[in-house]
């Protein structure tokens, strides 16, 4: 455990490729319409404060994932109990974004494949990208995550033909209420989300970088997000934001004369892919901690085997899965997200963690 | 009259497949015992869950009973 | 080690089953116009026009050669309930899967505009296929399928014909050009009327598109004709690169547009809407001019200016007046602009804004600005 480590860069595009995930094809906040922006600003402000959050509990526990601050902190019986329904989440997490990936790719490019097979064939790569180790997870978004944003630029300047620069207006059309729901929502999916890398986080070879490393990340995918708002509202206006299903894609194949669809799917199977990955490793992860098994490969490939299948049982259609990323996550998410970090944060200000005896 | 859904059966056959051999090794590598354990609840219910989907049969899943939990307790409408 | 290979063996083959969506050329056919009428009974016929890859000459020589048996174009139609029914329902007729990606043109009928395009269009919008970029244009006078089977003699495809008709006069002012996603866009956008570009057939050769469809809630409500149209243009701020003839006393003078900026507002006046402000800025050259005076005065150039600016107006104010008295419908998109700087009366007035914009009082200033003279400063004639 204490062995392998990752670069504060490696880290940094670990953590933007996660959060830029699947919010690329669920458009960040477009319920809120012309609003938007305010939107992703309020959840932008809220994911700093979650993601300093989880920072400063690493900090404080220095070199111990999530499931063994959990046992510290809780002692051994809820701190266990906790740790599972965390496991749970994780693997949950990681069925959603392998279903919102299948749903995408079968609406848009394979509407004749089955989607369990994409799905299915994709997971067979991320076992593999699990199984080679942090390290490689590391390298991989070093070398993948960069294309994302440079994508999205391209794809962006190139489409912008028609210059309306106050298609974001009128401000706060109907009042501030869809505003901070849509920023709320935006606040769990992807910025609370960021609680899988607590179990990543002891990983890091400069702790004392962290916060400036999370809150940098979480930065730019504000700035992100951004851009790409403000991209589809100038492009597609915002009557016609929340007809599509998949705002950016739509947007993707505007381009006259050249298909550019592909590219959005190439972005798509970057960050998507290095948000389960992050997912399935903090869970592999926290299992085998939690059972004690001597290498975390062990429970890789089951994992991953079930939340496939979890992929395909969640929804039933692309209604529920929308609902689900639209109502039902935010609140589900509350526990996870908020308050069982927050009393973690607590009682490690009250307490500081001794170091731990195997690191002496 | 079951509905069955081919392509679901082949992804159960082969994680299944993926996952024996797994677990092939680690009997074979003398893993402890809790592992094992741990390691047959999770494949076995995948695989009740894959075949049960594959042949139409679709338990109510984790995330419309949450829905449902969070309705009963009135926090969504 | 063994089944380490039988394993990547077997996990390979899958791959190499992964694409269900693999489709070959030869089995698909290639749609490069599609038209979409109703008739007396509200079915809806649909017609497409099919290419032929392997009939269409290579180069304009080969034309009386070898690939001459069979058509390179052929166009079919069916009835059915929705676009959707009589797209599958063709099958029928037509040999191979039709493939709509490669779409060009659509054309639309004026029946099926009468009656409503807002929600007759869903299939377009929602099959993954639609080619977004499609030039829509509405017939007049004529069904979409007699325009899709003309044998244009200037192309093989009289849809790529179709499609430079209406390149070249969007260009020029006279049509305009909308693509499908814009129509999506201003289906959905309420501050806004549509517009889709007009197309008339000449003869068995030719067609003509110059004109513009003014729909009002969705239906066809009636027609700008060219000179309304870049009036309305104007306005809309999508104007290319138009020429503006005009005579004065003893002369007839043609200026090329060379930019053109319009900006449209309303003026409130106590909560209320209380005129229209249409701004436009030109810049033109002097392409042709006919006439016995010399051009050498600055003060001449000033004199055409302000010819060219009172022409302009005179367009825009026709096509407002059209669109005002004639067919009550905000076409030019004043409603946006109530709809962004005065969000709370648009949300009391959205539904009548239509009746609202009608009774406006419009305030038209243009502003025009002549560059250049082309390559002689002074008129063709004898020197007296």
């Amino acid at each position: 455990m204490g062995k392998t480590r990752i670069s504060g860069i490696q880290l940094f595009l670990l953590i933007t490729g996660f959060l830029l995930g699947s919010r690329l094809i669920i458009s960040p906040a477009s319920e809120s319409k012309t609003d938007g922006w305010l939107s992703i600003l309020i959840a932008g402000a809220g994911g700093i404060l979650l993601v300093t959050m989880y920072a400063s509990i690493a900090l404080l526990n220095p070199s111990r994932t999530l499931v063994e601050i959990l046992r510290d902190r809780f002692g051994k019986i809820i701190g266990t109990i906790v740790a599972i329904s965390y496991i749970w989440y994780f693997t949950h997490l990681a069925g959603l974004v392998f279903r919102d990936f299948g749903s995408f790719l079968v609406t848009t490019t394979y509407p004749r494949t089955p989607m369990e097979v994409i799905i299915a064939i994709f997971a067979l790569t991320i076992i593999y990208a699990v199984n080679s180790g942090i390290e490689v997870m590391g390298r991989i978004s070093e070398i993948l995550v960069p294309i994302v944003p440079v994508l999205s630029l391209i794809i962006g300047a190139s489409i912008v033909t028609t210059h309306d620069f106050t298609a974001f207006l009128p401000v706060l059309e109907n009042g501030i209420k869809p505003v901070i729901k849509a920023s709320l929502n935006l606040l769990a999916f992807p910025f609370g989300e960021a609680v899988v890398f607590l179990m990543i986080f002891p990983h890091l070879n400069k702790m004392k970088s962290l916060i400036k490393i999370t809150t940098f990340s979480t930065l730019s995918v504000i700035g992100l997000f951004l851009y790409i708002f403000f991209r589809n509202i100038i492009i597609l206006e915002s009557h016609f934001l929340d007809q599509a299903t998949f705002v950016p894609h739509l947007t993707s194949v505007l381009f006259p004369g050249l298909n550019l669809e592909p590219l959005f799917g190439v972005i798509m199977i970057i960050a998507g892919g290095i948000k389960i990955i992050s997912a399935i490793y903090a869970a592999v992860m926290g299992l085998s901690q939690l059972i004690g098994a001597k290498d975390y490969r062990t429970f890789t490939t089951c994992i991953v085997a079930f939340s496939v299948i979890l992929s395909i049982w969640v929804h039933e259609n692309i209604f529920e899965v929308f609902n689900w990323a639209g109502n039902t996550w935010f609140y589900y998410s509350i526990p996870f997200q908020f308050i069982i970090p927050l009393i973690l944060l607590f009682l490690s200000l009250i307490k500081k963690a001794d170091p731990k005896p195997q690191d002496l | 009259m079951i509905a069955m859904n081919y392509s679901m059966f082949i992804v159960v056959l082969l994680f299944t497949i993926l996952t024996l051999y797994d677990l092939w090794r680690f009997v074979r590598k003398k893993e402890s015992v809790k592992v094992l354990i741990v390691f047959i609840i999770i494949m076995v219910s995948s695989l009740i869950i894959g075949v049960l989907l594959a042949t139409g049969r679709r338990p109510a899943s984790p995330s419309e009973l949450i829905d449902r939990l969070l309705k009963m307790m009135g926090v969504i409408k | 080690m063994k089944t380490n290979k039988l394993a990547i063996i077997f996990v390979l083959s899958i791959l190499l089953a992964g694409c269900w969506d693999n489709t070959d050329l030869t089995d698909i056919n290639i749609v490069t116009a599609l038209g979409i009428d109703k008739d007396e009974d509200g079915k809806i016929i649909v017609t497409v026009q099919v290419v032929e890859p392997a009939a269409v000459p290579l180069t304009s020589s080969s034309n009386g050669g070898g690939a001459g048996q069979t058509k390179p174009v052929s166009v079919k139609s069916y009835k059915g309930e929705t676009i959707y029914d009589a797209l599958i329902s063709m099958k029928s007729i037509v040999d191979k899967r039709l493939f709509l990606s490669t779409v060009q043109v659509l054309v639309l009928g004026e029946r099926f505009c009468k009656d409503g395009i807002n929600d007759a269009l869903d299939y377009l919008h929602r099959n993954n296929q639609a080619e977004y970029l499609a030039d829509v244009l509405v017939a007049r006078g004529t069904s979409p399928e007699q325009i899709l089977n003309i044998q244009a003699d200037m192309d093989v495809i009289s849809a790529l014909y179709i499609k430079g008709t209406v390149e070249n006069t969007a260009v020029r002012a006279k049509v305009e050009r909308k693509m499908l996603i814009e129509l999506f866009k201003e289906i959905k956008n309420k501050c806004r009327q549509i517009t889709i570009g007009q197309i008339t057939k000449l003869d068995g050769k030719t067609v003509k598109t110059e004109g513009t469809a003014v729909f009002r809630d969705g239906k066809l409500v009636g027609w700008l004709d060219q000179y309304q149209t870049r009036g309305y243009l104007f306005v809309a701020d999508k104007v290319g690169n138009p020429v503006i003839s005009f005579s004065a006393p003893e002369s007839k003078i043609s200026i090329e547009i060379i930019q053109s900026t319009g900006k449209k507002s309303v003026i409130f006046k106590n909560g209320e809407p209380a005129r229209l402000s249409v701004q436009i800025r030109l810049e033109g050259n002097i392409g042709e001019y006919i006439g016995k005076e010399m051009l050498s005065k600055p003060e001449d150039i000033h004199k055409i200016e302000k010819m060219l600016s009172e022409e302009v107006k005179k367009e825009i104010n026709m096509a407002l007046n059209k669109a005002q008295k004639d067919y009550s419908s905000d076409i030019f998109g004043f409603g946006e602009y109530v709809h962004k700087y005065y969000p709370k009366y648009w949300k009391k007035a959205m539904d009548e804004w239509n009746d609202v914009f009608s009774r406006l009082p419009a305030d038209i200033r243009v502003e025009a600005k002549i560059r250049h003279t082309g390559l002689i400063k002074s008129p063709m004639k004898k020197d007296e």
